[in-house]
């Protein structure tokens, strides 16, 4: 069972490299001519290879979430893994343990920035003012929203707004929170001395 | 805090046993189950091998693992 459903996933993610390059030639075409479809066999047999093209794309991310065999052997060969003995192993981990260390720190500085707001005002004297505040309202829960809320307009405000859209600090925080969370699950087994 | 463990200078004969054995790097890594950088960065002093690596490059040569690596005052 297992073995087939092995094969099954060989065969989507495959489809779903494969055929990508026909499917972007079919939708550039598509576009050209205006964006509509002639009627035909052809044409049909495209459309419903195209569909079948979306379903396995959407597969392949889920399986990038959930199947780890598949995550770990696709994104290790992305980034570039060596861990053929114990020294490559080492080096994997102290690079590793370098880049979650930078990504985390990256991230709460983006954090801060979606969070934080900068206005400049240019009073009627000529004397200007900055002012740097942080603030968390419900606006930046709405991770949804087309658009940034509006800036605040005032007398004499020169500049005023976030540094980053502040309906992304919800997504920065849920990435932080994951990585730490994944880190120390994965790691206390380990730590513990009860295998990795 | 955990205390920390003295720091040891181990010193190895790699080299030397190589060239008596007349190994080279690629057939002892081989032999041994790692890469040819492994046993470089080992000969090198670059990296310290585990006990249970230490142990397999030993046998390889047919002597005792302090025969290899020698702790060095």
């Amino acid at each position: 069972m297992r073995a087939h459903l092995k094969r099954a996933h060989r065969w989507i993610v495959g489809y779903a490299v494969c055929f990508s390059p026909c499917s972007l030639l079919f939708v550039y075409w598509i576009t050209r001519n205006g964006g509509t479809m002639p009627e035909g066999g052809l044409y049909g047999v495209m459309n419903n290879l195209g569909f079948a093209w979306v379903l396995s794309l959407a597969y392949c991310v889920a399986a990038l979430l959930f199947y780890k065999e598949f995550r770990e052997s696709l994104l290790s060969r992305l980034a570039g893994f060596r861990e053929q003995d114990e020294r490559e192993r080492l080096v994997t981990a102290h690079a590793a343990r370098n880049t979650f260390l930078l990504t985390l720190a990256l991230q709460t500085v983006l954090l801060i920035l979606s969070l934080t707001t900068v206005s400049l005002v240019r009073n009627p004297d000529g004397h200007g003012m900055l002012s740097i505040g942080m603030g968390f309202s419900s606006s930046n829960l709405d991770v949804w929203a087309r658009e940034a809320p509006a800036r605040q307009e005032g007398p004499g405000l020169y500049f005023g707004g976030h540094l980053l859209p502040p309906n992304t600090a919800p997504i920065f925080l849920l990435t932080i929170l994951i990585q730490l969370a994944a880190f120390r699950l994965s790691s206390r087994r380990g730590y513990e001395g009860l295998g990795a | 805090m955990t205390p920390k463990p003295p720091k040891l200078k181990i010193a190895n004969r790699l080299r030397v046993l190589r060239a008596e054995k007349d190994l080279t790097q690629e057939e002892l890594a081989e032999k041994v189950g790692v890469t040819r950088v492994t046993v470089n960065c080992i000969e090198n002093g670059v990296y310290l091998p585990s006990l249970e690596l230490g142990y397999a490059i030993a046998r390889c040569f047919g002597k005792p693992v302090e025969d290899v690596f020698v702790l060095e005052d």
